[in-house]
C-alpha cells in the first residue's frame, strides 16, 4: 500500500474531497491528517478548511482538546482571522473571502513555515463553495475539508468531487448495531442520480432550492410538471390520491423528506407501485430504517438531483467507553459491509480486500 | 427642518425608488443610505452632479455592460475604516489588516485606470488618492504581489533569524523524512502527525522490519497492535528547544516590523480615510448613474426663477403599478409657481397621482438623480412636504386633527422655497366648516414664497382670488356608456389642464358611484336630491 489512500483519490480524477464522520472520535482528523501527510510527500499543492467548526477549544460534547491539523510550508487554508492569527505560523494573507464566522473572517492564507494549527472555515454550503470557487487560480491541486460531525457536515459532500467516510467503534460498540447505523447512513448518501436530466434540469430551475419555498411537492409524469402541491395542500388536504394516477412517473418531495412526510406520499400514492421519489441531495434525507423497508415494499426508489460520491471509508477500531476493539475484525466487517467502496484502517495502514480470503481478507 | 420627513418620504415613495439604487460596495451602501438632498444653496454643486450623470448615463446608453469592470471592482472595495482608526489610536495592526490595505490601495489604482479607460475622470473632483509611499511600505519584498507577508527584506535580523529558524526545521524534518522513506520502502507507509506507525500483531514480517530500524522504538503493545514512535535523540531534544527559541525572537522581530508598519499607516491615515471618502463617492455616483440609465432620466435644469414646470413627468411606482394592470399610464405635463395651485377633478381622477409625481420628480432631482421625464426645471426647494389621503395618522389625534397638526407646521414655513402637496384639503370634517378652513388656508398661502399644491372636491375653493386652477380632463362620458364599467379607468383622461375661472366643474361622483356598481336606486335619489341644485354637465355652463 504504497500511499495509495490519497492516490485513488487522485487517480480517479477528484480535486476536492471532504471528510465526514459517524459520529464523534470516529478518526475524521486522523484521516484528514493523513491526506495532508500523504499529499506532502506527494508533492501536492494542497488548500483545506473545516466546515461549521463552532470554534470553541474544546469540544462541548465530550471535552477534549479540539484536533489540530498539521501545515506544511506552501500549503493553503482557508481559516478564520482569528485562528489564523493566534497559530503563531509565518502566512502569507492571500484573500478576504467575504465569508464570516463568529471566530472572524475566513481569509485565505499560505502557510510559510510548519505547525500546527486548528481550523475554522464557513459554516454553509453555500459559503463552502465560495470559498472552494476563490481557490481557483491559487495553484491547488486538492482541496480538503474537514466536515464537522453533526447534520452540517452533510453539506461538504454537496460542494465537493469526493467523499470520506470516517466510521468507528465509538459510533456504537455493537457490532450488529454499529453495521446497521453505518449501513443506513452509507443508503442515504449513495441514493442515486435521477437519470432523466432534462426534467432533472426543470425541477432544479423552477423548484430548486432558491425558489418559492412554500412548493411541497412536485409530480412528474411523461412529458413533464403535472402538477405541484403547497405545503398546505400536501400536509392539510386530501389533494394528493386524487393527483397522482398511472401517468405519475416521479414525486420530487422539496425541502425535508422525513418518515411522515414519505408515508403521506406513499399513502397518497396508494396502489401504485414503483413511483420515484426525487429530493434535492442526500442532506433533505432523514428517514429512518423502517421508511426505508417500505419503500422496498412498495418498489419505490428514492433519487436524488445532486448525488453523493464516497471513495472511501475509514475505521477506527477506539472506543471512549469500551476501549479498542479487534481492529482486523471490525476492518472485516466493514469492509464486508461496503463493499465495494475500499476500507482502510490507516493507522494500521491497511485495506480491506474481499478476494484476499488467505491473509483475513485484509492487506 | 430637513428637506424630506419620514412621513413625506414614505408617501411620495421616495424611499422605495431611492433603494434602487445599488452601489457595489458596503461603502457606497453606506453613503446611499446618508446621502441626503442638495441644499437650495448647493445649486452649484446640483448642477455638477446632475451633469456628471448625465454624461455617464449616456455613456451607459450607448453600451450598458461598458462599467461593468468598474462595477466589479468597486465590489471588491472593504471599509477598512476600522483598521485605519485603531492604527491612528496607536493600535499594532495585523497581517489581516495590512492586507486589506495594501489590496485597498491596489485596487483604488486599477480602478483609476478604468476611470481613465472609460474616460469617467470628471466623476471625481481629483484623481483616486493613491498612498503610493504606503503602498511601498507595504509591499516589500514581496515582488509586487497583492498577498501580504512580513518578507525578509524588511528586517535584516529577521531575515538571519529565519534563515536559523528554516535550518533546524529542515534539520528536524530531515530525521523523520529519512524514516518516512525507509517505511515507504518498506512498508509503503508514513509516520503519522505524531510520528507513530502501528501495525496488527499478526504481521510479523513488518514488526520485525519496523525493529530493524533505529529510529524508531516500540512504545505500546496491546493484544491487537504494535506502536512503534520515532526516538528523539538528545540532539534533536536541543533542536527543538532551540526552534522554540528561534520562533519566539522571530515573532518579536515581526511584531516589531508590525508597530512599524502601524505607525506608517497611522503616518497616511489621513490620506486613507481619503481614498476611502473618494470610493464612496464615486461609487454612489455610478449606481446613481446606473440607475439614471435604467429609468430613461433625463438631467433636470435648475432655474432661479421659483416655478415647477413638468413635462410627461412619470412616478416611476405608479407606472409600473398601472402598467402591471395592463392600462396605460398618463404622464404629467404642468407648470406651477408660488402660491396655491388647486386641482380638481373627478374620483379616481389621478389628482392624488399627480401630488405624488411632482413631489416625488422634486425630490428625485435635488438629490441628485436623472429624472423620468421629457422635461423638469425648477428652483430648488428648501423642503418637501405631503400630506396625502394616505397619510398616517399621529397617534392620538383624528384625521382632521393630524391634518390640521401638519398644515400648521408647513405654514410656519411658507416664507421659505418650499413645496407643500396637500391631498383633500379639510376633507375629514364638515363639509361646510371644512370648505372655510380650507379657504382661509388657501389665502394665507396665496400670497406666500412656498409652491403649494391642493386637490379638493370643495367647488368654492377654486373661486378664491389668486388660485391657479387646474382640473383632470376626466370623464369620457360616451366611452363609459359603451364599455363595461370594471373599465372605469380607461375611461379617464388623466391629463391636467387650466380650468376656465368662470367654471366649476363637478367631481362626477355619480357617474363613478354607478361605473362601480352602486344600487341602481340609490343613484337614481342621488341625482334626483341633485337636481334642484346642480348637475354637473348643466352647472359648468350656468354656475358663476
Amino acid at each position: 500500500m504504497v500511499l495509495v489512500f490519497l492516490k485513488e483519490i487522485l487517480d480517479s480524477g477528484f480535486r476536492s474531497v471532504s471528510l465526514i464522520g459517524m459520529g464523534k472520535n470516529t478518526g475524521k482528523t486522523f484521516t484528514f491528517n493523513q491526506l495532508i501527510m500523504e499529499a506532502r510527500q506527494l508533492d501536492i499543492g494542497v488548500a483545506m478548511t473545516t466546515i461549521g467548526l463552532d470554534g470553541e477549544p474544546s469540544d462541548s460534547l465530550f471535552h477534549h482538546a479540539k484536533p489540530k491539523i498539521l501545515l506544511s510550508p506552501g500549503q493553503i487554508v482557508a481559516n478564520a482571522r482569528s485562528l489564523l492569527l493566534a497559530s503563531g505560523l509565518d502566512y502569507e494573507i492571500l484573500q478576504a473571502t467575504g465569508v464570516t464566522t463568529p471566530l472572524g473572517e475566513v481569509f485565505l492564507a499560505r502557510a510559510l513555515s510548519a505547525g500546527e494549527t486548528l481550523l475554522a472555515g464557513p459554516g454553509t454550503r453555500q459559503e463552502l463553495a465560495l470559498v472552494k470557487d476563490q481557490l481557483e487560480g491559487l495553484g491547488v491541486d486538492l482541496f480538503i475539508v474537514d466536515g464537522a460531525v453533526d447534520r452540517r457536515s452533510l453539506a461538504a459532500p454537496m460542494v465537493t468531487d469526493t467523499t470520506v467516510l470516517a466510521a468507528g467503534a465509538e459510533a456504537s460498540w455493537d457490532r450488529r448495531r454499529l453495521l446497521e447505523k453505518l449501513r443506513h447512513q452509507l443508503r442515504i448518501l449513495q441514493l442515486p442520480a435521477w437519470q432523466n436530466q432534462a426534467q432533472a434540469d426543470l425541477i432544479q430551475h423552477e423548484y430548486g432550492l432558491s425558489k418559492d419555498p412554500d412548493v411541497k411537492l412536485v409530480l412528474l409524469g411523461e412529458k413533464g410538471v403535472q402538477a405541484v402541491l403547497t405545503n398546505q395542500e400536501f400536509f392539510h388536504t386530501e389533494t394528493l390520491p386524487e393527483l397522482i394516477d398511472l401517468s405519475t412517473r416521479a414525486v420530487f418531495v422539496r425541502g425535508m423528506l422525513t418518515d411522515s412526510v414519505l408515508a403521506r406520499v406513499l399513502a397518497g400514492a396508494h396502489q401504485l407501485s414503483s413511483i420515484n421519489i426525487l429530493v434535492q441531495d442526500p442532506t433533505a434525507v432523514f428517514l429512518g430504517p423502517q421508511s426505508f423497508h417500505s419503500l422496498d415494499a412498495y418498489q419505490s426508489a428514492l433519487q436524488v438531483l445532486d448525488s453523493i460520491h464516497i471513495s472511501a471509508v475509514t475505521v477506527n477500531p477506539f472506543s471512549s467507553r469500551y476501549g479498542l476493539a479487534d481492529p482486523l475484525q471490525l476492518l472485516r466487517d466493514v469492509g464486508c459491509t461496503v463493499d465495494p467502496i475500499p476500507a482502510f484502517d490507516l493507522n494500521l495502514g491497511m485495506r480491506y480486500r474481499p478476494e484476499e480470503e488467505d491473509f483475513n481478507g485484509i492487506s | 427642518m430637513e428637506f424630506l420627513d419620514t412621513e413625506t418620504r414614505r408617501q411620495l415613495g421616495f424611499d422605495q425608488v431611492w433603494s434602487q439604487i445599488r452601489p457595489a460596495s458596503s461603502l457606497g451602501r453606506a453613503r446611499t443610505r446618508q446621502a441626503g438632498a442638495f441644499g437650495k444653496g448647493q445649486a452649484a454643486e446640483l448642477e455638477q452632479e446632475l451633469t456628471r450623470l448625465e454624461r455617464i448615463c449616456a455613456d451607459l446608453k450607448e453600451d450598458p455592460k461598458q462599467a461593468d469592470n468598474l462595477h466589479f471592482l468597486l465590489g471588491t472595495v472593504r471599509d477598512i475604516g476600522l483598521s485605519i482608526k485603531r492604527s491612528r489610536q496607536g493600535i499594532i495592526l495585523d497581517d489581516t489588516e495590512f492586507y486589506e490595505i495594501k489590496k485597498l490601495l491596489y485596487t483604488a489604482e486599477k480602478i483609476q485606470w478604468e476611470l481613465e479607460r472609460l474616460q469617467w475622470t470628471f466623476l471625481l473632483p481629483e484623481p483616486l488618492e493613491q498612498c503610493a509611499s504606503c503602498r511601498e511600505a507595504l509591499s516589500i519584498g514581496q515582488g509586487g504581489q497583492e498577498s501580504f507577508y512580513i518578507s525578509d527584506a524588511y528586517n535584516k535580523e529577521l531575515a538571519e533569524i529565519r534563515q536559523e529558524r528554516v535550518m533546524l526545521e529542515s534539520a528536524l524534518a530531515k530525521g523523520r523524512a529519512a524514516v518516512d522513506n525507509k517505511l515507504i520502502q518498506t512498508l509503503g507507509r508514513l509516520l503519522s502527525m505524531e510520528g507513530k506507525i502501528a501495525v496488527s500483531v499478526g504481521e510479523r514480517e513488518k514488526i520485525a522490519r519496523l525493529q530493524e530500524i533505529p529510529e524508531l522504538e516500540k512504545v505500546q503493545e496491546t493484544a491487537d497492535i504494535v506502536t512503534f514512535q520515532l526516538i528523539e535523540n538528545e540532539t534533536e531534544a536541543r533542536m527543538k528547544q532551540k526552534l522554540g527559541k528561534v520562533r519566539e525572537t522571530e515573532e518579536g522581530l515581526k511584531e516589531q516590523i508590525r508597530r512599524e508598519l502601524s505607525q506608517k499607516v497611522a503616518e497616511h491615515s489621513s490620506r486613507l480615510d481619503k481614498v476611502l471618502e473618494q470610493l464612496a463617492s464615486l461609487d454612489l455616483t455610478v449606481a446613481k448613474g446606473r440607475f439614471s440609465a435604467e429609468i430613461g432620466g433625463i438631467k433636470p435644469k435648475l432655474c432661479t426663477e421659483p416655478a415647477i414646470q413638468i413635462e410627461a413627468g412619470r412616478h416611476l411606482l405608479l407606472e409600473e403599478e398601472v402598467r402591471l394592470a395592463g392600462r396605460n399610464y398618463t404622464p404629467l405635463s404642468l407648470r406651477i409657481s408660488p402660491g396655491v395651485t388647486l386641482i380638481t377633478g373627478p374620483n379616481m381622477g389621478g389628482k392624488t397621482a399627480s401630488l405624488r409625481t411632482i413631489g416625488l420628480l422634486i425630490a428625485m432631482a435635488q438629490h441628485g438623480l436623472l429624472v423620468p421625464a421629457q422635461g423638469l426645471e425648477f428652483s430648488p426647494r428648501d423642503f418637501i412636504r405631503a400630506h396625502l389621503a394616505t397619510a398616517a395618522i399621529p397617534k392620538g389625534l383624528s384625521a382632521f386633527a393630524g391634518e390640521v397638526s401638519f398644515l400648521r407646521d408647513v405654514m410656519e414655513r411658507s416664507r421659505e422655497d418650499g413645496l407643500i402637496l396637500v391631498d383633500e384639503i379639510a376633507h375629514g370634517t364638515n363639509p361646510v366648516e371644512g370648505a372655510a378652513v380650507a379657504q382661509a388656508i388657501i389665502e394665507y398661502l396665496i400670497e406666500e414664497r412656498t409652491i403649494t399644491v391642493i386637490t379638493t372636491h370643495f367647488p368654492a375653493l377654486p373661486r378664491v382670488k389668486g388660485v391657479y386652477h387646474l382640473r383632470v380632463k376626466g370623464l369620457d362620458r360616451d366611452r363609459l356608456r359603451r364599455v363595461q364599467a370594471d373599465s372605469l379607468q380607461r375611461c379617464i383622461d388623466y391629463r391636467l389642464e387650466e380650468a376656465d375661472p368662470s367654471t366649476v366643474q363637478g367631481s362626477d361622483a355619480a357617474i363613478v358611484a354607478e361605473a362601480l356598481g352602486l344600487d341602481e336606486a340609490v343613484i337614481a335619489r342621488a341625482r334626483e336630491l341633485l337636481e334642484p341644485s346642480m348637475n354637473p354637465e348643466e352647472r359648468d355652463s350656468t354656475d358663476e
